[in-house]
């Protein structure tokens, strides 16, 4: 079942976090970037899209997930994402990036995320992978 | 959507519409493989109808382009979308993977 919601952040009620639940099949990363699309108005959303994509994408392949959630709460002047998975556990930040610019045909998903999101975060729970990171308004990388 | 027409001896011009993600790289490595299967070894891969790509898409670009070399041809991106454009030039593909403006083929 694919769900959309939307929580209220209770110490500032004018913040909303958006979210997109769904089971791991990689036929729903179509809908995945139209909600990013309306969830990021103020950046360069299909940035979002593609970073996203390329963690849902491994933790359905490699990670073995069956159940993924993006969350997408706006701030001030960024976006704060999240993507949440209960596959294996997997830490994006402890894994080196490979060079760019070569003509191999893998590992770029990790580099892209290294170099265009920000303050990457991990976090391993209740056997979920939570993986945070921060788009900046107006931004182009 | 994938779809590839010999236009004369030896060359392919294949184009692509969509989304070009894991779901899609699949057939583009299948179209390929039935291009090259036809003697193709100059493929044009037209990419300006492409919305999204990710590195799935990337890499079965790639590999198009080492399958083609490898029979002593080539792969060019034709026109490519400004997405696609915008991942070749994060993963600094643009300075390795040919591309044309116009089709020759």
């Amino acid at each position: 079942m694919i769900s959309a919601f939307r929580y209220f952040n209770i110490k500032e009620p004018s913040l909303k976090t958006l979210s997109f639940a769904f089971p791991a099949d990689s036929a729903h990363l179509e809908l995945l970037g139209c909600f990013i699309e309306r969830a990021c108005l103020e950046t360069e959303s299909a940035l979002v899209e593609l970073v996203v994509d390329e963690l849902v994408v491994n933790a359905i392949q490699h990670g073995a997930a069956n159940r993924l959630e993006v969350q997408i709460e706006p701030e001030a002047n960024s976006y704060q994402v999240w993507v949440l998975d209960n596959g294996k556990a997997f830490n994006p930040i402890t894994h080196a990036p490979k060079p760019m610019g070569e003509l191999r045909e893998g590992g770029y998903g990790l580099a892209i995320l290294h170099k265009v999101a920000h303050d990457l975060q991990y976090q391993r729970q209740d056997g979920w992978n939570r993986i945070g990171m921060r788009f900046n308004k107006g931004e182009t990388q | 959507m994938t779809k590839w027409q010999m236009t004369s001896q030896g060359s392919v011009s294949c184009v692509v519409e969509g989304r070009l993600d894991v779901h899609q790289a699949s057939q583009l490595r299948t179209g390929l493989a039935e291009a090259r299967s036809q003697g193709a070894t100059e493929i044009e891969l037209d990419l300006s109808k492409v919305d999204f790509m990710d590195s799935a898409g990337l890499a079965a670009v790639v590999s198009g382009l080492k399958q083609a070399r490898s029979a002593g041809g080539e792969l060019y991106l034709v026109n490519p979308s400004s997405q696609v454009r915008r991942i070749l030039e994060l993963t600094l593909l643009d300075k390795v993977i040919p591309q044309r403006e116009e089709a020759k083929v």
